[in-house]
């Protein structure tokens, strides 16, 4: 039996009191949110498609994530990889994304290199794009992916852009690929990485929500490390940004080995540490939302 | 899982989910909103229930999620969630309350939750493990780290207030 904390049984006594519904009213909510799922005809979106595109990731460390299938977040209950997305009554105002609204090259990669599409499809593909990726984006209406390298070089970058019927639906989705970055490292860890660390920069990529016409805009950005079990002199590096702009998600993934990471990001730096997603991220909201 | 034995289950545990998830997010309204609901979602997923996590574990980790998503809305709007003064009439809270709020507020998310799981919903470390999905290893990690700023907290806060 864990030791008790007495300070913490006062919380169970102040909800002794905390109202709560009969449960036939429960049941009945319950079974209406059950009709709502299994009933109506989502008009106007994009089926929601996962067509077997893969990224070529060459790299044998970072071919293992191909091999693993994408971690969903952990006793997430609340989401079902294996269920099919709500079909729900789209506003005749949403507009579902296009490849357009996906970044260029130069938005997501820098370097003296040209950087190239290596490939478009919709849906998410088959392989995890980092151990950061949950593997879950809430329930989407539209997903399209768009896969970035450099000549002679593997596929590193991945950016999906996801279309909801609702901005709350892209806030929770927003909230689910966060939390997800933010809590890497047990994902790393449960393959024996050493020296893991996670890096929570979002409230230092500041974007300008003013210039595009959009309510609800959030950006995150996360990036995280650790050493392989192979390998330990060398590091497997994800770098993650998340963008939402209303109805729309962004969700870029570097995943790259090297011995370092020059991206620094601080909070009041305008070039923001040599990282590129993050100095690019009011390119890539302008994108997403045009 | 039918409906007697649902509305059984809803009956025993609601009170104990709100003051559980109410010790991890802060707020009891948030709490009681967020139980609620998860035992709405719990019957429309009433088949899943039993497996793997079981139904109390389910139920508290969906209230969990739309607790910490609702505060991280809030947050957005520059509403500050009201952690430690929740108004209730003219009861006005003791300092012993204001401290643990207070305490339990500065840790980390993470370290919060898996010392309410651990010393408040009684569960060893390998079921928060398995709740949170974090290896058991971590599950200590966090807690040792927790205790530790939890007790330097509560202790730091008794002296200011009795000098």
């Amino acid at each position: 039996m864990p030791d008790r904390i007495p300070e913490l049984d006062q919380f169970l006594t102040r909800a002794k009191e905390a109202p709560m519904l009969p449960p036939s009213e429960v049941r009945r909510r319950g079974s209406r949110r059950r009709a709502v799922r299994h009933t109506g005809i989502t008009a106007g979106a994009l089926a929601l498609t996962l067509v077997a595109g893969f990224g070529v990731w060459q790299s044998p460390i970072v071919q293992a994530l191909r091999d693993s299938t994408a971690v969903p977040l952990p006793a997430d209950p609340t989401q079902s990889p294996t269920e099919s997305p709500s079909p729900t009554q789209v506003p005749v105002t949403v507009v579902p994304p296009t490849f357009d609204n996906l970044p260029v090259g130069e938005q997501v990669m820098g370097g003296p290199l040209p950087v190239e599409i290596r490939e478009e499809y919709e849906g998410v593909g088959q392989a995890a794009k980092s151990f950061c990726d949950p593997g879950d984006y809430g329930m989407p209406t539209s997903i399209l992916t768009r896969e970035y390298g450099v000549q002679g070089y593997p596929t590193s970058v991945s950016a999906v852009v996801l279309g909801y019927d609702s901005d709350e639906a892209a806030a929770e989705a927003f909230d689910i690929l966060h939390t997800a970055g933010v809590e890497c490292a047990t994902v790393y860890e449960s393959k024996d990485y050493t020296n893991v660390r996670v890096e929570v920069a979002s409230e230092a990529v500041p974007v300008d929500a003013s210039a595009v016409d959009a309510t609800e805009v959030r950006t995150g950005y996360i990036t995280a490390v650790g050493n392989p079990p192979e390998t330990p002199e060398t590091g497997l590096w994800t770098e993650v940004f998340i963008l939402q702009a209303d109805e729309r998600v962004l969700y870029v993934t570097n995943a790259f080995e090297g011995q370092d990471n020059n991206c620094i990001v601080e909070a009041g730096d305008p070039d923001m540490g040599q990282c590129t997603l993050a100095a690019n991220a009011q390119a890539m909201l302008e994108q997403l939302v045009q | 899982m039918d409906a007697n034995e649902f509305d059984a289950f809803y009956r025993a545990s609601f009170n104990k989910l709100v003051g559980q998830i109410y010790a991890m997010c802060g707020n009891l309204a948030e709490a009681q909103e967020a139980v609620q609901e998860a035992f709405i979602r719990a019957w429309d997923h009433r088949r899943k229930l039993d497996k793997d996590l079981g139904p109390e574990a389910w139920v508290r980790t969906t209230a969990y999620r739309l607790a910490v998503s609702n505060w991280r809305k809030s947050s957005r709007a520059r509403r500050q969630p009201d952690r430690a003064l929740e108004s209730r009439g003219s009861v006005e809270p003791g300092p012993d309350r204001i401290l643990i709020d207070e305490a339990l507020a500065k840790l980390p998310e993470q370290q919060r939750r898996v010392i309410i799981l651990h010393h408040l919903c009684d569960m060893s470390v390998e079921d928060v493990a398995a709740e949170i999905g974090a290896p058991s290893g971590t599950v200590k990690a966090r807690l040792a780290r927790g205790r530790e700023q939890l007790a330097r907290l509560l202790h730091s806060e008794k002296e200011f207030r009795h000098a």
